[in-house]
């Protein structure tokens, strides 16, 4: 027998991302949200927006990404939502002025994200922004996702493979 | 920079005061003001090698929820949420009356519910 979600009370548990190999169709789209800090996270439980327990126990530390499906029923999909948040944005004009703000930001051991646009993303920080200003650099606050696929890595980069 | 040392004690702590059923959290909640100077990915990320370390924490959930800063304004008689560091209230008035923003706090402890 089906339980309606609105009774439902143990949550539902995901272990891992699914493979959206069919689409969606009709389902109603639910939406898991977490911050961006969150995406790594080997345990969280949360409701999503339309109000339905969800216990995310990774049994591995890979992070989940904004736009994984995360449970399909016949019904409903449940994708997961990374906030934007406020974060620093630089455009280094050059692979020299990359190396030397990763350097001074990574001295901070602040996550950066290099977007496809080769921009360097940073989550705001106030010291950190000001410091970046003092420093000659031309940075921006602008709302953004912080994709965790987009983050450097000090080791296991694949794009250095 | 110091988070690894900060989840510890957090957790040290939860064990000195929670001593009989400290095995039965399921949630801690920490609350870190804006000012408070810590990083929510670094804290996280210390309580997944703390987990390595002593697996049997692994069942836990660790929430951090960052608190923007509040300010008072003389002036208004009122409060104002700090936006970028930028301490002046929406009348101009600069403030350094710091309501909230500098906390680091453990805010909620969630237990495993009693067996029937």
């Amino acid at each position: 027998m089906t339980v309606p979600f609105a009774v439902q009370t143990e949550p539902i548990v995901v272990t891992q991302a699914l493979e959206n190999l069919h689409g969606l169709g009709n389902r109603t789209i639910d939406f898991f949200v977490i911050e961006w800090y969150e995406a790594s996270k080997s345990r969280m439980k949360k409701k999503t927006r339309g109000g339905i327990d969800v216990l995310v126990e990774k049994a591995h530390r890979s992070a989940l990404e904004d736009g994984d499906l995360l449970y399909l029923s016949e019904e409903r999909a449940i994708l997961l939502k990374i906030k934007p948040c406020d974060c620093v944005v630089l455009r280094p004009q050059s692979l020299q002025e990359v190396g030397t703000l990763c350097f001074e930001i990574g001295n901070k051991h602040v996550p950066i994200f290099i977007t496809h646009e080769n921009e360097v993303c940073v989550a705001y920080d106030a010291p950190l922004y000001q410091l970046l200003l003092s420093g000659g650099f031309r940075a921006e606050i602008e709302e953004r996702v912080l994709h965790p696929s987009q983050m450097i890595k000090a080791y296991g980069n694949k794009s250095l493979k | 920079m110091h988070e690894i040392s900060i989840v510890r004690n957090v957790f040290e702590t939860l064990q000195e005061t929670y001593p009989d059923k400290f095995d039965r959290i399921t949630k801690v909640q920490i609350e870190a003001g804006l000012l408070s100077n810590i990083q929510p990915i670094l804290i996280q990320n210390a309580f997944e090698a703390l987990i390595m370390e002593e697996p049997e924490l692994a069942d836990i959930e660790l929430e951090v929820l960052l608190l923007p800063i509040i300010a008072h304004c003389e002036v208004c008689d009122q409060d104002f949420e700090v936006v970028r560091h930028k301490f002046v209230c929406a009348c101009g008035t600069p403030s350094k009356n710091i309501v909230q923003g500098e906390e680091l706090q453990i805010s909620r402890i969630e237990f495993v519910e009693n067996e029937p």
